[in-house]
C-alpha cells in the first residue's frame, strides 16, 4: 500500500517533490576544490521513483543494466545506458524516457544548479549513471524494481551484484524476485579500478594532493589551513602500475595490486582495520546533534573549528619552544586525539560559573531559535523554496549545527577532531601496509571519501607524514562506485583484456627471529 | 598465573594491616583493597614534596611527566636483610613495591595527574621555605617525559631542580633494566587460538589466571609500544638482555600514533558520565560491544564464507551509524528535535544555575561537595543523556553515599588528628554502606561483590543471596544517545586497543621483529585490554607475533630517569634512522625528521 501512493505522489507531484528530484542527481565534475557538492545518498522516495521510471516505463527491462554494491552503509549503484556519443558542448545525462519528464528534469537541474554525476565511456558505448542510496532501503527498491502490473507477464530481473550485503540480502531478494548475479567484491574492485585508471579514454580519473614537503607541512588543524593545500589538486596524467588500494567506507580494506608476467594486474587482500568511515560517523552521531553526513561535513568546515581544542598537540606535552629543540617535530602535531578533554580542568569558581551559565543560556536560546525557524521554513511549501534561494535554510542549519555544544566542547571542532583521527589513522594503517610491500602509490577510495577536500587532505597528510614523503597518496574521482563499476564490468567484452586475477595465496612467510643491528 | 598471585598477595597485605578496631567498628566492612589506588590527589602530592623537603634527600624521587599522567618513583635505601621499608606516604601503588638487590633498596611507585603539576608547584613555592635560606640548597628531582620540559621553569622557581633525560632513551633505559633486574616482570597471555581469531562481543571476557605466563628469558629483539596519552614506537635491540649484566642496547622511534589512551578516555568523557578510569573500566564489564559495532556476521548476516570469521569487528560503531539518516527533514520531526533539545537545556540550565549558587556562596560549595550535589550537578550539566531513572537513581546514591561521601572525610581527618595516622581510610569510605550498595547493584567494591554472587572472599555467608552480577550492572540504566553507555564504552575500549594491536603489528612486521612489549599507563593491569591488545596482535599477525607486558607498565621511563648513568644499566644508544630506499633519492620529497601524527 505504501508504494502505491509513493508512486501517485510520483506521479502528480512532479514539481513538490523539487527536492528531492534536485537530490537525485549528484555532482559536478568541475574540480574539487572548487565544487562543494559530495555525493548525497538518494532518499527513499526519490530512489523509488527513480526505478519506477526505470522498470514500468521501459517494458524490456531486464536489470543487466542495473549493477549494484551493497556496502554495510551505503548501496552504490551504477546503471548503464545505451547511446550515442554526445556531441560537443552536451554532457551526458540520465535519460528518462520520455521528452516532457527528461524537459522536467532539466528545468529542475537548471534551478539547482547542480548536473547530475555520468559520463560517457565509448568501449561501453554508452552512459554510465552513479548514484547512492542508503543499504537499508534495498529491499523495497527491489521490490519495485520486480513490481510489474498486473496485466503483464511476470519477469525476472538479474541484477550484477557485489560487496557484503550483496551475500547478506541474497535470500530475501531471491524471495521477491531479484537475482542477484554476486562477484566476489575483491574481484569487481579491481576490475573496476583498472577500468577507471586504464580504461577510460579520459586521464583526468586519478587525483593527487600536491603537498609542500612533510617537514613544512602546516598542520592542518583549521579549514583555513587547509583551503591553502586544497587549491592543489592535480590529475595523474599516467597512472601507477604498482599501488595499494585503500577501500574506506564501513570497514577499511587494503588491497595490493601487482603487474603480473602477463602484464596483466595482480591483485591480493593485505588486511582491514575496524577504524573506518562508520567509526566516523557513529561517534559523530553519538557525540553531536548532526542527523545527516553532510551536515558533519559542513561543520567541519566552519571557519571557526579547530581541533587544537579538542586534541593535545606535542607543544601542550612539551611547551611550544622545546619541542621543536628537543624533538625536532612542529608543536602543533597531535600527540593525542582528544587529549584535552582529559586535561580538562574541572574546579570552576563562582563568577565564572555564571558566566558559563549566561553563555549556555543565550547558545540555547539561539539554538532553538533557529530550529523554531527551519520547522516553520521546512513546513511551508512557498516559503521553502523563497528560503533555499535566500540561503536562509542553509545559514538556519549552520547555526542550529554549530552553536550545539558537546559537553564543554563546541561540537565543530569536537567533529574535525573525530574527522582527523579516523584519516589519519587510515593514512597510518595505510602507509604502513605500503611499507611492508614496499609500494609507492597508494590509492583511497571508498564511501568515506566522497571527494571531500579535506578528508583527502588530512588522509594526504598522513600518508606524507608516516611515510616521510616517501608513498604518494592518490585518489579517484569516482571514489564511491569502484566496486559498482566492477561489478558492470565482470564478464564483459570491454573489460575482459584488463581483468585483474588475484595472486594466489602464498603462505604467510614467517618474520626473521632476529634482525642485523646497526 | 603471575598477575592472579600478585592480586591475593596484594590482598593477604590488606588484610593484615588492617587494624581489628575498624572491624569491630564497623561489623561488614568490606575491603577496598582489590582496587588500585587512583591517581594521587593534589593534597597527597603536595605532602609527598613536603615530606622530600623536610626529609633531604634520603630517598631520591623520579618523575615522568606525561601528557596525562605524571609517574613518580621513590627509592628507599635498605640493607637486604631488613624488614620492607615502609613507603614514605600512603597513597602508593603498594604490589608494585620491588625491592631490587642491584640498587640496594626498595622502589615504590606512585601517579598523579599532570593537569596538577602546576597548582602544585605553586603551593609548593608558596609554603616551602626558600632554599636561599641557607639550611638546604633546592631539591633535585631525576626527570623525563614531555611536561618536565614544559614545566621547567615553574619547578625551578618552586625550588626544585630538574635534571631532564631523554624521552625515549629513558623508556629504554628503564626497559632493559626492568627486564634484566626483576624476576617475573614480563608476561604473556596464552589465548587459545580460536578465543584469538574471535575476539568476544560479549562483555569483557576476562581470561582466567592460568592464561598468565611469566616470561622468564625476555627476548634480545623487540618492539616496545608505550601506550600513555598517544602511542610511541620504539625499536629495541639489547643482545645482552639473557646474561643479566649490563650490555650495549640500540634502539630508534620507528612511529607513533595519536590513537591512544587519551582518545579512549576523552571519546568516553564525552559520551558518558564516567569521572575516573576505574569507573570506565568496570562500565565495561557489563557491556556488549556487539551491540555498538557492526560485526562481520552483520554484514553477511552469518553466512560464514570460508576464511572468513564471523565475530571479528569489521567496522566499530557502526551500528551507530545505520540508524535512520533522514527523520529531521521532515517538519513535525524538526519540533520534536526542537523540544528535545529545549529540554535538554532547561535542566543543564537549571543544574548551571545550582552550580553557580553552590560556587558563589562560600559555605555552600563545600557542603555540596560533601554531600555530593556538586559532582553530580556537574555531571548532569554536562552529558544529558541519560535515562532519567538513572537520574533519580543517581540523585539517591549521590545523596547517601557518594565518593566523596558523608562518612569518608570526617573519618579521615579525625583519625588523622587523633592516631596521626590515615586509619581513616578503613574506617571510612565505602565500607559502611557496601552492603546497602550491593543489594542495590549500584557501584560496589569488587571483592563484595564476589562474596555476594559467587561465594568466594571474605563473606562466604552471604554467597548466593543475590542473582549473578551480569543480571544486576554496576550502573542499571547509563545510556548513551539510545546506546547504553557500558555497550559504548566497551566498543571504545575494544577500537583503541584494536586498532593499537594492529599498528604495532605492522611495525613489527616492518622492522622483522617477532616480540613487541606493551607498556604505558593505559594498560593499567586491566586484564580485559591486557586480552584485546594480545589477541588483535595474533590476529593481524596471524600468530606470528607474540605480544608481551609488563607489570611496571606505567612507570618504564621513571625507572629509567631513576638508574640513568648509574652502573646498573649499560649503554643506550640511539641507532641511525634508515633510508627507506637504500638506492638513492626519496622519490617525492626529502626525508623529515621521524614523528607522530600530523
Amino acid at each position: 500500500r505504501g508504494h502505491c501512493v509513493i508512486v501517485r505522489c510520483g506521479l502528480t507531484g512532479f514539481s513538490r517533490s523539487r527536492d528531492g528530484m534536485r537530490r537525485l542527481l549528484l555532482l559536478c565534475l568541475i574540480p574539487l576544490a572548487s565544487s562543494r557538492v559530495p555525493v548525497t545518498p538518494l532518499r527513499r522516495r526519490t530512489l523509488l521513483r527513480v526505478l519506477r521510471r526505470l522498470t514500468l516505463d521501459a517494458p524490456d527491462f531486464q536489470g543487466d543494466e542495473l549493477s549494484i554494491d551493497i556496502g554495510g552503509t551505503l548501496a552504490k549503484v551504477v546503471l548503464f545506458q545505451p547511446c550515442a556519443p554526445p556531441t560537443d558542448g552536451q554532457r551526458p545525462r540520465l535519460n528518462l524516457g520520455s521528452p516532457r519528464l527528461d524537459a522536467e528534469l532539466d528545468r529542475v537541474l537548471k534551478e539547482s544548479g547542480e548536473r547530475e554525476l555520468s559520463i560517457y565511456v565509448p568501449q561501453l558505448g554508452g552512459n554510465l549513471h552513479f548514484f547512492v542510496f542508503e543499504s537499508r532501503h534495498i529491499q523495497e527498491a527491489a521490490a519495485f524494481l520486480a513490481r510489474r502490473p498486473v496485466w503483464q507477464p511476470k519477469r525476472q530481473v538479474v541484477m550484477r551484484a557485489t560487496g557484503a550485503g550483496a551475500v547478506r540480502h541474497k535470500a530475501a531478494l531471491e524471495r521477491i524476485g531479484v537475482m542477484l548475479d554476486y562477484s566476489l567484491d575483491t574481484d569487481c574492485m579491481m576490475t573496476g579500478l583498472t577500468f577507471l585508471l586504464h580504461g577510460i579514454a579520459r586521464q583526468d580519473q586519478l587525483v593527487a594532493l600536491v603537498m609542500p614537503p612533510p617537514d613544512q607541512l602546516s598542520p592542518l588543524a583549521t579549514p583555513a589551513a587547509y583551503r591553502a593545500v586544497a587549491q592543489n589538486f592535480v590529475s595523474m596524467a599516467q597512472p601507477p602500475a604498482e599501488y595499494i588500494y585503500v577501500s574506506v567506507s564501513t570497514e577499511t580494506l587494503v588491497l595490493e595490486v601487482k603487474c603480473g608476467p602477463d602484464g596483466k594486474p595482480r591483485h591480493r587482500r593485505l588486511g582491514s582495520s575496524c577504524v573506518g568511515g562508520a567509526t566516523f560517523w557513529g561517534l559523530v552521531r553519538l557525540l553531536t546533534a548532526c542527523e545527516t553526513f553532510d551536515e558533519v561535513i559542513r561543520l567541519t568546515e566552519m571557519e571557526s573549528a579547530s581541533s587544537a581544542r579538542i586534541d593535545m598537540q606535542v607543544g601542550d606535552i612539551y611547551g611550544p619552544q622545546s619541542a621543536t629543540d628537543k624533538l625536532g617535530m612542529k608543536a602543533e602535531v597531535i600527540a593525542a586525539s582528544f587529549g584535552k578533554v582529559v586535561m580538562e580542568r574541572d574546579g570552576r569558581l563562582g563568577p565564572k560559573f555564571w558566566l558559563r551559565y549566561l553563555r549556555a543560556l543565550l547558545r540555547h536560546y539561539e539554538e532553538g531559535f533557529w530550529l523554531v525557524v527551519l520547522v516553520v521554513l521546512t513546513s511551508i511549501p512557498g516559503l521553502k523554496q523563497l528560503a533555499k534561494l535566500l540561503g536562509v535554510v542553509s545559514f538556519a542549519e549552520r547555526r542550529a549545527a554549530s552553536v550545539a555544544m558537546c559537553g564543554n566542547y563546541r561540537a565543530h571542532d569536537v567533529a574535525l577532531s573525530l574527522l582527523r583521527m579516523v584519516s589519519n589513522n587510515i593514512g597510518h594503517v595505510a602507509t604502513l601496509y605500503a611499507q611492508q610491500t614496499d609500494m609507492q602509490h597508494i590509492i583511497f577510495g571508498g564511501s568515506f571519501i566522497r571527494e571531500h577536500p579535506y578528508t583527502i587532505a588530512t588522509i594526504s597528510a598522513a600518508v606524507r607524514f608516516f611515510s616521510h614523503g616517501y608513498i604518494q597518496p592518490l585518489f579517484l574521482k569516482h571514489d564511491c562506485f569502484v566496486g559498482a563499476i566492477g561489478a558492470h564490468l565482470q564478464g564483459r567484452p570491454a573489460a575482459t583484456h584488463m581483468a585483474a586475477q588475484p595472486i594466489s595465496p602464498a603462505a604467510p612467510s614467517p618474520p626473521a627471529p632476529a634482525v642485523q643491528t646497526a | 598465573a603471575m598477575a592472579r598471585r600478585a592480586g591475593a598477595a596484594r590482598e593477604r597485605r590488606h588484610w593484615r594491616f588492617r587494624p581489628a578496631a575498624a572491624w569491630l567498628l564497623l561489623g561488614c566492612a568490606a575491603p577496598t583493597a582489590a582496587r588500585r589506588p587512583e591517581p594521587l590527589a593534589h593534597a597527597s602530592a603536595l605532602r609527598l614534596l613536603k615530606q622530600l623537603s623536610s626529609e633531604g634527600c634520603r630517598e631520591s624521587v623520579s618523575i615522568d611527566i606525561g601528557g596525562t599522567l605524571a609517574k613518580l618513583v621513590l627509592f628507599q635505601p635498605r640493607a637486604a636483610a631488613s624488614a620492607p621499608s615502609e613507603p614514605p606516604i600512603f597513597d602508593t601503588y603498594r604490589e608494585l613495591s620491588i625491592y631490587v638487590p642491584a640498587l640496594g633498596g626498595d622502589l615504590h611507585f606512585l601517579t598523579f595527574e599532570t593537569r596538577h603539576v602546576e597548582d602544585i608547584l605553586q603551593l609548593v613555592h608558596d609554603t616551602l621555605p626558600r632554599p636561599t635560606a641557607g639550611r638546604r640548597g633546592p631539591i633535585r628531582l631525576r626527570a623525563t617525559g614531555g611536561g618536565s620540559y614544559k614545566h621547567a621553569a615553574a619547578f625551578r622557581s618552586a625550588g626544585l631542580d630538574l635534571e631532564v633525560g631523554d624521552e625515549m632513551g629513558c623508556i629504554v633505559m628503564g626497559l632493559t633494566f626492568l627486564l634484566r633486574n626483576v624476576q617475573g616482570e614480563c608476561f604473556t597471555l596464552q589465548v587459545p587460538r580460536h578465543i584469538a581469531l574471535k575476539p568476544s562481543s560479549q562483555g569483557a571476557d576476562v581470561p582466567g589466571s592460568e592464561s598468565y605466563l611469566t616470561v622468564e628469558s625476555p627476548p634480545a629483539h623487540y618492539l616496545y609500544v608505550s601506550i600513555g596519552s598517544g602511542v610511541s614506537i620504539v625499536e629495541v635491540h639489547d643482545p645482552s638482555s639473557s646474561d643479566h649484566r649490563p650490555g650495549r642496547s640500540l634502539y630508534r622511534r620507528i612511529g607513533g600514533s595519536s590513537l591512544g589512551g587519551s582518545t579512549f578516555w576523552g571519546l568516553v568523557k564525552l559520551l558518558t558520565s564516567c569521572s575516573t578510569f576505574d569507573e570506565v573500566i568496570r562500565l565495561t564489564k557489563s557491556g556488549a560491544s556487539s551491540n555498538i559495532d557492526m560485526l562481520v556476521g552483520d554484514i553477511y548476516a552469518g553466512e560464514s564464507t570460508p576464511g572468513r570469521t564471523n565475530d571479528v569487528i569489521a567496522a566499530s560503531f557502526g551500528k551507530v551509524s545505520m540508524r535512520r539518516e533522514e527523520k529531521r527533514r521532515v517538519g513535525a520531526m524538526f519540533l520534536l528535535r526542537y523540544l528535545r533539545s529545549l529540554l535538554r537545556h532547561y535542566e543543564e540550565g537549571f543544574w548551571l544555575v545550582l552550580l553557580a549558587i553552590l560556587n558563589s556562596v562560600p559555605g555552600a560549595r563545600a557542603l555540596g561537595r560533601r554531600l555530593g550535589i556538586l559532582s553530580l550537578a556537574e555531571s548532569r550539566a554536562a552529558s544529558m543523556v541519560r535515562h532519567p531513572r538513572s537520574f533519580l537513581f543517581s540523585l539517591l546514591f549521590s545523596l547517601l553515599f557518594s565518593r566523596s561521601g558523608v562518612w569518608h572525610s570526617p573519618a579521615r581527618f579525625l583519625s588523622r588528628s587523633w592516631f596521626g595516622r590515615d586509619w581513616g581510610f578503613y574506617v571510612g569510605g565505602r565500607n559502611a554502606p557496601a552492603l546497602l550498595f550491593s543489594l542495590l547493584g549500584s557501584d560496589t567494591p569488587q571483592p563484595f561483590r564476589a562474596s555476594l554472587f559467587r561465594g568466594e572472599g571474605p563473606f562466604p555467608a552471604f554467597s548466593g543471596l543475590l542473582p549473578s552480577p551480569r543480571s544486576t550492572p554496576a550502573h542499571p540504566q547509563a545510556m548513551c544517545g539510545n546506546f547504553r553507555a557500558h555497550d559504548v564504552a566497551l566498543s571504545l575500549l575494544r577500537m583503541v586497543a584494536n586498532n593499537i594491536g594492529h599498528v604495532s603489528t605492522l611495525s613489527a612486521q616492518q622492522a622483522r621483529l617477532d616480540h613487541i612489549i606493551f607498556g604505558g599507563s593505559f594498560i593499567r593491569d586491566h586484564p580485559f585490554t591486557i586480552s584485546t591488545i594480545a589477541s588483535a596482535v595474533r590476529f593481524y599477525s596471524s600468530h606470528q607475533i607474540q605480544p608481551l607486558f609488563l607489570r611496571h607498565d606505567g612507570f618504564v621511563g621513571a625507572i629509567g630517569a631513576h638508574v640513568r648513568g648509574s652502573a646498573v644499566v649499560g649503554a643506550c644508544e640511539r641507532m641511525p634512522q634508515p633510508m627507506r630506499r637504500p638506492n638513492g633519492e626519496p622519490p617525492f620529497a626529502a626525508p623529515p625528521p621521524p614523528g607522530g601524527t600530523p
